[in-house]
Formats: structure tokens, sequence, C-alpha cells
């Protein structure tokens, strides 16, 4: 492209008398200035005074309309005419001065918009016209006008530096420029940026319709939220290289240099007339995990599950965009480590590749050291797994805990539609009941846990069990059947579900739990168990002693505990009579029930008296009768009790 | 005096009948284990989102939750966390108008819980505080 100035149509009529010069220009061309409907009038007197209108003004784009400059000292020397304070006057009002040569057309244009900003515009040479755009403190306000549409303007900061354009048989740009306290920010608030400073390097040739460019960008500071993410620091880097044309603008080399986090590595295309990213990769290698959790993830994670993890390894992305949307994303993992600091799980030793593409089937395994979930740890597994867009499906995992295993069979994930749902079936292979009671921070129970589980299912934030889990402790078993959680990752996560235990040796029992010790057998079971926040609110629960013979014996504690959760009183009653010098006695049947709504225990006792119910039957002896008096009793306070009893008992020990 | 009032009384429970106004009977200081934990936590955040309530960058909607409605009001080192704040405080919301439904054994009343509750956060906003009017449009206290 040439530099042509063309001047389409020029009439100067010129008075002698009233020494008056009207000018009269219908356009003028140039690649980056056009003018139209130029008139002027240049007064020689005392002092030469110009002043000239342009019906329209374009430059790089922009237009304005009516522009007004005058020039009140107008001086010619030689072959230069020098306008020494002049004024753009409309539409805005810009000191000016400028410098032109008659014989070399070379030109130099000085713009003050305020004190201590200028921006030089200077054009020379014949052949090959240079332009060069000098500016010192440059607002970068004044820019919002060539910002392209749907970009957060510039609000703050000032640009310092060069740009030269030069006009020869193969055009060329060359900018060096450094940006001081910059800011930016769309109507929204979310995507802004503040205090940055940067120096940027820009060169660019003209091939034929086609630009080949080359930028640099070094960040020297400077914060940046683009929603969610926010990038501070300093010494970060943006490197590019590509091509530009009326079609397109790509990016065939990238590479953005994240100090402390991360290398990444872009090509892109865009189509500007569609205004669409038409192709475009991103990749990282080697990412240090640690970093990348600590200054992207974590500050975009509060209140959620990765709040505050401790990370480490290293991993590999790589992203693959077609027709503006993700169609593949690549990601290799080398001993990534992932644990929670409040100690809910932890993942340790996350090696393999975990591939994604939006329409085609991935295969892949994953191998994992072992981790934790609630203080219990697992074992070595692998996962191997199948992807296609937003379904998931993973064959057969045994993952080993404590002693025993969970076997997970058939998983099959699918986010499409409503939400993401998810099921499986399962089996628990016997898990020592007192491995897992230690490893949970519980009473160390005895049994095995074993479980089949028909089909466990996940969809619109509720976990349905199918089946049954099964329960060996205290030498009987508990079953647990219809259990579901609905909101899981909820604050108020609600349990229900329905409990049956069968002959559960009490002398186990209520050795774990402190109770004061009873010798025989029970049975109990739960229905309609509600926990909302892990706390019962609501359940019908109904306790007996099992059929059948067997030695039945209750401590003096045991019985002095049972008492006091009725209330004062009991207890103190058999510290007044003879029976104070038994430890044990013998007992026919207990039971107790308890049907629990909105913080009201309403309960019961095996048999019916007028004073109220038995909770233990006498026989035997020395024998002995446990009555309840109250029916009624506040939830939180029988539990308030119940801690108390066994706190106490602990420190009898 | 006697019969006016049964008269009065049966008046009443007509008019809530056929007004299908039955729901207002609803308990909205009902107390389970699940709204205490819910209020405990939305007020442990009160203490973070407070300033921002004042200078205007979080306002309360008329559908009874909030919303981050001028961003530009929030450092930029922050604006993700209050992004956050916000979303977690949303969560808390919604689960306190299923829970007190819940409660009240109405599951059904969820929406009309929510938009009592709605009214009832502006009733108590302090001044200057930012609120949605009828219309969507954002009011100053």
């Amino acid at each position: 492209m040439r530099f042509t100035a063309l001047v389409s149509g020029m009439l100067l009529t010129a008075c002698a008398l009233a020494q008056q010069i009207g000018i009269s220009i219908e356009r003028i061309d140039s690649p980056v200035l056009t003018a139209s409907r130029i008139s002027g009038v240049l007064r020689i007197a005392a002092k030469t005074t110009l002043e000239l209108n342009a019906g329209e003004v374009s430059l790089a784009g922009q237009t304005w309309r009516n522009v007004r400059i005058g020039c009140p000292d107008l001086r010619q020397e030689r072959d230069q005419l020098i306008c020494a304070q002049g004024a753009i006057e409309s539409p805005a009002n810009v000191p000016l001065s400028f410098r032109y040569s008659t014989l070399t057309k070379n030109l130099d244009l000085v713009l003050r918009p305020a004190a201590n900003e200028e921006w030089r515009v200077s054009m020379t040479g014949t052949a090959a016209r240079t332009i060069a755009v000098d500016i010192h403190n440059g607002a970068l306000a004044h820019l919002k006008a060539w910002w392209p549409a749907g970009w957060p303007k510039p609000n703050a900061g000032a640009v310092s530096g060069k740009v030269t354009f030069i006009d020869d048989r193969e055009a060329h740009v060359q900018g060096d420029l450094t940006v001081a306290n910059f800011g930016f920010a769309d109507a929204s608030g979310l995507h802004a940026g503040e205090r940055i400073n940067a120096v940027i390097a820009l060169q660019a040739q003209q091939r034929g319709e086609q630009w080949r460019w080359q930028s640099r960008l070094d960040w020297k500071n400077g914060d940046v939220f683009w929603q969610p993410l926010f990038i501070s620091g300093s010494a970060h880097s943006l490197n590019l290289t590509g091509t530009l044309d009326p079609q397109r603008i790509a990016i065939e080399q990238g590479r953005l240099m994240l100090a402390g986090i991360a290398d990444i590595d872009v090509t892109a295309a865009y189509d500007r007339t569609a205004s669409k990213l038409t192709v475009a990769s991103v990749k990282s290698n080697d990412v240090d995990m640690a970093a990348l959790y600590t200054k992207l993830i974590k500050p975009t994670s509060q209140g959620t599950v990765l709040a505050d993890l401790r990370c480490d390894g290293h991993a590999d992305f790589a992203l693959t965009i077609k027709d503006g949307e993700i169609v593949a994303v690549d990601t290799v993992f080398k001993r990534v480590s992932v644990e929670d600091n409040s100690g809910r799980f932890a993942l340790f030793g996350l090696d393999g590749v975990l591939p994604w593409h939006r329409e085609d089937l991935r295969t892949a395994k994953l191998r994992i050291a072992g981790g934790e979930v609630l203080r219990v740890p697992f074992g070595a597994l692998e996962l191997p797994f199948e992807t296609r867009g937003l379904r998931l499906r993973i064959r057969d995992v045994e993952i080993p805990v404590l002693d025993g295993r969970i076997s997970i069979a058939d998983f099959a994930s699918s986010g499409e539609g409503e939400g993401w749902r998810w099921r499986f079936t399962g089996a628990i292979k016997p898990i020592s009941v007192e491995l897992l009671s230690t490893a949970l921070g519980l009473p160390a129970m005895h049994g095995t846990l074993s479980a089949t589980i028909p089909a466990v299912r996940y969809a619109q934030s509720t976990l349905n069990v199918d089946g049954a889990l099964l329960f060996k402790v205290f030498d009987g078993t508990i079953t647990m059947q219809n259990l579901a959680l609905e909101n899981p990752l909820s604050k108020v996560p609600r349990l229900t579900g329905d409990i049956d235990m069968r002959n559960l040796d009490l002398d186990l029992v209520t050795g774990a739990f402190s109770f004061g010790k009873i010798t025989g057998r029970i049975d109990a079971e739960m229905k309609s168990l509600e926990l909302v926040n892990w706390e019962a609110v609501r359940f019908d629960a109904r306790l007996r002693s099992s059929a059948g013979e067997y030695p039945k014996r209750i401590s003096q504690a045991a019985v002095q505990n049972i008492s006091a959760l009725g209330g004062a009183g009991a207890a103190a009653a058999i510290q007044r009579s003879f029976l104070r010098f038994f430890e044990t006695f013998g007992y026919a049947a207990l039971g107790w029930s308890c049907r629990l709504e909105l913080d009201v225990c309403d309960m019961g006792g095996i048999e019916n008296v007028p004073q109220g119910y038995v909770i233990v039957k006498g026989g035997g002896i020395p024998a002995i009768t446990v009555l309840g008096y109250n029916r009624k009793v506040s939830w939180r306070e029988l539990l308030a009790r119940l801690k108390r009893v066994s706190e106490g008992n602990v420190i009898v020990k | 005096m006697r019969t006016f009032n049964l008269m009065r009384f049966g008046w009443l429970t007509l008019l809530m009948l056929f007004a299908g106004n039955l729901w207002a009977q609803a308990n909205l200081e009902i107390n389970t284990p699940a709204i205490a934990a819910l209020q405990a936590s939305m007020q442990k955040r009160h203490t973070e989102l407070a300033p921002f309530y004042a200078n205007g960058a979080i306002g309360l909607t008329r559908e009874g939750y909030i919303a981050l409605r001028e961003a530009n009001a929030v450092a930029l080192p922050q604006r993700q966390q209050v992004n956050g704040l916000v979303a977690a405080d949303n969560a808390d919301r919604a689960a306190l108008y299923r829970e007190i439904a819940r409660a009240n054994g109405k599951p059904e009343w969820e929406n009309d819980i929510r938009t009592t509750f709605a009214q009832r956060w502006i009733d108590k906003a302090a001044g200057g505080w930012y609120f949605q009017n009828n219309a969507g449009a954002w009011t100053r206290k």
C-alpha cells in the first residue's frame, strides 16, 4: 500500500484586497487518515491566521464531524509553514502546533491535551513515507474510541513510547511502548485491571494483503480480575507471533509465562467476518500443582470443598477449541496429591492420562496410590474408564479399605439434561469395625461390616442406596435399608432410612460406649430415621431384649445411668436402700421406645404401669425394676444427659 | 357479646379458608438443628458481608436472595471472594426456606416462605442498603 494523499478537488480563491485566501478541499485520503468537505480561510495581516473546518475526519476507523482547527499566528520561514500556538477547537479543545514543509511535504504536528502530555506525529520521506507517533504520558482513556467493541474500556493510565509506520513498497510498523498505572473495567466490574505497569514491543510487516506481526508484553506488576480468576504479581510475559488479514487474525506461536505458575503455549485463529474463534490450542506442561492451586484455584474456591487444600505434583494440560467451543481436554497427572487441610479427604500419588473429547470415545486408566475419606485410609487402586462428551463409565474398581475392600462395578455418570446423575452397583467385603471405628475416632467396636448393594443412584441432588447395608457388629447384625441422602454437598445434608438391629451383645455395646455394664442381648429398630446435618430430627425407635435364653445382669452404674436419663430421683432411691450393696442385679427384660418429632421424644417401655412405664423389668436375685415416669422429654435435653452420663463414666474409670 | 365473638371467629376462619391464605399460619420462627446451623452460618458470614451491603456492592433481591450489583465497588483482589460469599449466602438462604417449609410439615410452602422472607430482609435492612423493588429496580433504602 502506498501512502497517497488524494486531493480530489481543491479550490483556492485569492482575494488580494482583503488579503484573504479561501481554501476548499473535497477529500484527503491516506491509509490512516481521511478528511472530507474541508474548507478554510487564510487571513494575511500583521499576523497570518488560519482557520480550517472539516465536515468529517476519520482516523483509524473512528470518525468525527465538524472538526475545527485554528492557528492564530501562522508564520512562513523559507519552505516551512509554522504554527506554534494553534488548537483543535472542536470537538474538543486541544492545543496544537505544527511545522509543514511545502518543499518536502514533511509535517511535524504536536498535540498537548494536558500538562505534561504530548502526542507528536511526524510525517517524513517522499518515496517511502514514514509516520512516527511519539507519545509522552499519553492518557490511555483517549484511546477508548479505538477499543474493540465488547472489550472492557480503559479508565486510567498513561502510555509513553514511539510507534513508527513506514509506507514503503511493503509497509512496516514498529512500536515500543511503556504503559504506566493502566486500568480497565467493563460495566459489570467482572473484568477489570488496576495499576498495571508493562512494556509492549510490536513489529508488523505487510506482505500483499497480509500483515505478519510479532509482539512481546512484559508485565512488571498490576492486578487483573477476569472472573473467576485474579492474577497479580510481577514478571509475567506474553510473546505472540502471527498474521492479520481482512478475514482473520492468527496466532501462530504464543507463549504466556505466568511467573511461578505455568508457561502456556497458545495457537489460535479468529475469523474477523464471523467474529468467532475458529480454532485454538492451549497447552501447558509440567504445571506445578501447588502453585496452580495457591495462585489460581484457591482464590476462586471459597466456600467450596476445594477452599483449603494442600496440593503437590505436576500436570500437563492441553485444550482444543473449535468454532468457539471446547472440543477436547487432555490432562496428564504426574504424582499429584490433594489433601483437604481439615481432614475430610485426601488423594495421594495420582498418575495417568485423563482424556476427554466432546464427541469421540476416549479410554484411559488412572492410578491412585492411596488416600483417605473422613480419616479412613484406602489403598492403591486403578480406575479404568471411558469418556464421551458428558458421559463417564468405569467398569470395575476394587478399593482396599483397611483390612477389607469396597468394589464398585458399572459406574456410569452423565451430565446431560438436568444436572449430573450417576449410578453403580457395589459390595463391601468384610471390613473390621474395630479398625473402622478407631479410624473414625469413635469408641472401639468389634465385628465386621459387609454389604451387597444392588444400586447406588445419584440424581437431582439425591443419593439413593437400593438394597441393604449389613453390619455384623457386637456379635449381632445391623441392617440399613431405604437409605437416601439429599443435598450431600450442602450445609444441611438430609439422610433418611430404616435401621434394624438384631441380637446385639449388650456386654460389648455398653463396654464400647462406657454406659455401665449390662449383660444380655437386644433387638432394636429405628424406622423413618431422618438426620439433618448428621443430627437426628425424626425417628420411631424401639429397643427390646432379644428372644431366647441368655444371662441377664445389669450393673448398678447402668441402672443409675438409665434412671438419670429419666431425670433425677431414681438413682438416689437406690443409694438410700439396701440395693446399694449389690454391684449387679438380675432382670427379666428391658425395653425402651422413643418417637422423636420436633425435638420431643415421646417415650415408652416394655409395659405400662400406673406411675409410668417399665424400662427394666426385674427377675432373678437380687432383682431390680427401673421405671420411667416422664413420657415426653426434649431430645436435646436427653442427648445432653446421655453425654454427661457417658463422660461421667469415663472419668470414674 | 359471646355470640359476636363466635361470629367473628367464624368469619375469620372462613376468610382464611377462602383466601387460600392458610400458609400464612406457617411458623417462621420454628427452630430445628438444620435451621439453627443455617442461621449460624449466615450470621457468621454477615460480618464479612456487612461492609458490602453498606457500600452498595451487594443488595437484597426481591426473590429473597442477595446479588453482587456493583462489583466495581469491591477492591479487585477481593472481588472473587465477595462473589463466593454471595454464592454461599444464597445457598444457605435457599436451604433455609426449604428447611422452614419442611419443619412446618409443608414443603410446598417453600416459595411463599421465600417471598415472605424477601420482604422481611428488606424491612430489616439498614438505611443506605440497596434492595430490588417490586419492578426489580435497585433502590437505596
